[in-house]
């Protein structure tokens, strides 16, 4: 009896042994590979997040101008113009930048470039000012 | 009943190019057609034949691939692969250029006015849709750009009678748009075809739809009111046309008149579809009355019917040729 | 069974007989455990990276985002007021200095850009990295050391920390480099629309970026 318990008590240990180095491993590993996934994740994020908010914010600096240029004309023209300025005014200021896991970045993204593309026809934007916009594009989440 | 399709007149509308599509005016008496001449004609009609009343020139740098009538006949509007879209104004039997419509990034693929004729819709390879209003100085503005295809938009077409606007695109889908709160929404999105859509148009109610594709195939879509009770209409495909085509197809049309759908296919031929009239409206049966298998030498393109001379159709192609049909219903004792 | 023996072995029973072959069966079985721990490192590493990745995606979007939203704002008011003039006069060439405000700014952003992406492009460690760092790791016999699990996790956590400030450190440290440079440009840009006689309100919005 004593002797097949001895067995079971090896038995155990060895096992214990595996499990534990492999555990104690393990631990190290996953503590490698959080600051690795931080710092990678990080590396990405940082670098989508500039990007995008340029362009954001590049779309608000834009507007807030030709709002505050057109603010004081008040022809029909002028006044659909506004409406348009302020359209896009509040898709910036809607934007998530703060959540980048939002469902929404993409299809707002979207809405806000279509939006940005409608107001520069109504301002009969020169052409030639299309070298000036660059956009986040390539962007992936 | 015995249908057919009988030739009227062989026209080489765009020699040593193509013919992309032709449209009539909406009294029916002018066909415009135009091509990768750069070019759009006029055609009239001259006794029994149909001749070229004038050439609008030096408008496009590039292929000029759709052309529109504004409802009231008087503004033509032509799409081309030069980014722009050309606004024409009719001055006695002359056109001259009115306005050139900017924005989009690359070719223009297709231009269409709406039953009101103050809106104007546009698409292009730069995957986006374009609505214009016109005001009373014929000036042209942009009201919204819709980026909801993921693709090249191949076609867009106005509802006969209300706002609503279908386009059709190389992401297999078609998407349907209305004015939501001020602002233009893609209200719903179409799945079914298996490749690009390339035309779509609206019966004469406006309650149904149908569309061709490169999957060689005809989808007729109805209005459903939506499941969840929105007032937001949904479309249900209620029947598929397949067999018939050898080829992509490129063009479809519902005639206003007598309900008879053409198609243009890249196997060459022009048929004409008749719907089963005793077929219950949720499960329509179309067949097949009519077809040239060699209507074309080459692509057939496009497919039109006159607005108002019923059974008038004008098909063209790759060839540069249009082609001018009657399609006849004869009763038989 | 040499493993098995070197197993239970735990210092209490000792077997004093045979000391090279238990030598040779230690060190079998350290091999074994060491084989062990890195298998379980290799895992480890997976799991902790792909635990993370998002959450350091999500810290660093907001970190970069926060850094552009100025010099951003600062180029669409230059930009409107670029096409602003051109539309106002087209007879005649914008003023060569907004356009050469228009590309200092440009190059600003850019190069606020290229700050982040250049601190943070230490390479990730490779297959390479993982196999030599597994040898800073001491394979010890059974029972010498307790794992304390709580502990390792909070070196981890401090580690993790310890390296996020550094990398916050780094960018903010180049952002703050050309922050003197974005003021400079905002300055200038409100002369310009002073001297243009732009509306007071789209002054006092290039001002605004100052503080941002």
């Amino acid at each position: 009896m004593a002797g097949q318990q001895g067995a079971e008590d090896l038995f155990d240990s060895i096992l214990f042994a595996d499990e534990r180095f492999r555990g104690e491993g393990y631990q190290e590993g996953f503590q490698r590979g959080t600051q690795r996934g931080l710092h990678n994740g990080w590396r990405h994020g940082a670098s989508h997040g500039a990007k995008l908010s340029s362009e954001i914010s590049f779309y608000y600096g834009f507007a807030i101008s030709w709002k505050c240029l057109l603010e004081r004309q008040s022809d029909d023209r002028s006044r659909k113009r506004l409406k348009a300025l302020e359209a896009l005014l509040n898709l910036t200021q809607k934007f998530p930048l703060d959540d980048p896991q939002s469902v929404k970045l993409q299809e707002d993204t979207e809405k806000l470039r279509a939006k940005f593309r409608q107001v520069c026809s109504m301002l009969n934007v020169p052409t030639d000012f299309k070298d000036y916009i660059r956009t986040a594009e390539g962007t992936s989440f | 009943m015995k249908e057919a399709l009988s030739l009227v007149q062989r026209i080489s509308a765009h020699p040593d190019s193509c013919c992309w599509f032709v449209s009539w005016s909406p009294n029916g008496a002018l066909l415009a057609s135009c091509g990768g001449d750069k070019a759009v004609r006029i055609w009239g009609r001259e006794g029994d034949s149909w001749i070229c009343k004038t050439v609008l020139q030096d408008g496009h740098q590039r292929t000029v691939r759709k052309v529109a009538w504004s409802p009231c006949g008087n503004y033509l509007a032509s799409a081309s692969f030069d980014a722009t879209t050309c606004i024409w104004k009719k001055k006695n039997d002359d056109f001259e250029s009115l306005t050139v419509l900017e924005g989009h990034e690359n070719e223009v693929k297709c231009v269409a006015w709406a039953p009101s004729g103050n809106l104007l819709a546009t698409c292009s390879r730069d995957k986006s849709v374009w609505v214009w209003e016109v005001d009373e100085d014929e000036e042209y503005e942009c009201v919204t750009v819709l980026n909801a295809h993921t693709q090249d938009v191949k076609h867009v077409a106005w509802h006969p009678k209300k706002e609503l606007l279908a386009s059709a695109s190389y992401d297999n889908n078609i998407c349907i748009y209305k004015e939501e709160d001020d602002d233009w929404e893609c209200q719903a999105t179409l799945q079914g075809h298996t490749s690009t859509v390339w035309s779509l148009c609206f019966d004469a109610s406006g309650e149904r739809m149908a569309s061709c594709s490169d999957d060689r195939t005809v989808k007729i879509w109805k209005e459903c009111p939506s499941e969840n009770g929105q007032g937001n209409l949904s479309w249900k495909c209620v029947c598929t046309l397949s067999g018939y085509h050898g080829r992509t197809v490129y063009d479809v049309a519902w005639c206003e008149l007598t309900g008879a759908l053409a198609t243009a296919c890249g196997d060459d031929a022009v048929r004409v579809f008749k719907e089963d009239v005793t077929a219950s409206p949720d499960e329509p049966v179309f067949s097949l009355v009519a077809q040239e298998t060699k209507a074309h030498s080459e692509d057939a393109n496009c497919v039109s019917w006159n607005p108002k001379e019923a059974g008038l159709l004008a098909s063209c192609s790759d060839n540069g040729e249009i082609v001018i049909w009657r399609f006849k219903e004869e009763e038989l004792d | 069974m040499s493993w098995v023996k070197a197993a239970s072995f735990n210092g209490e029973d000792v077997f004093d007989e045979n000391a090279d072959d238990l030598y040779l069966q230690s060190k079998e079985w350290a091999s074994n455990m060491k084989k062990r721990i890195k298998d379980g490192y290799v895992d480890g590493v997976n799991a902790g990276e792909e635990a993370s990745l998002q959450m350091g995606f999500n810290m660093g979007f907001r970190e970069g985002a926060a850094q552009t939203v100025a010099v951003g704002r600062l180029r669409g008011i230059v930009s409107a007021v670029w096409c602003w003039c051109q539309i106002q006069h087209p007879e005649k060439p914008a003023p060569s200095h907004l356009i050469d405000l228009l590309q200092q700014v440009t190059q600003h952003e850019e190069g606020i850009i290229d700050g982040i992406r250049k601190t943070l492009e230490n390479p990730p460690p490779s297959v390479s990295d993982v196999s030599e760092s597994m040898e800073d790791l001491e394979v010890k016999p059974a029972g010498c050391e307790e794992t304390d699990c709580c502990r390792s996790e909070q070196k981890m956590d401090l580690d993790g920390s310890h390296n996020q400030q550094n990398l916050r450190c780094e960018s903010s440290c180049a952002a703050s480099g050309s922050a003197e440079g974005l003021d400079l440009l905002v300055q200038r840009c409100m002369d310009l629309a002073s001297e243009l006689e732009l509306p007071q309100e789209l002054i006092n919005r290039i001002e605004e970026l100052r503080n941002m």
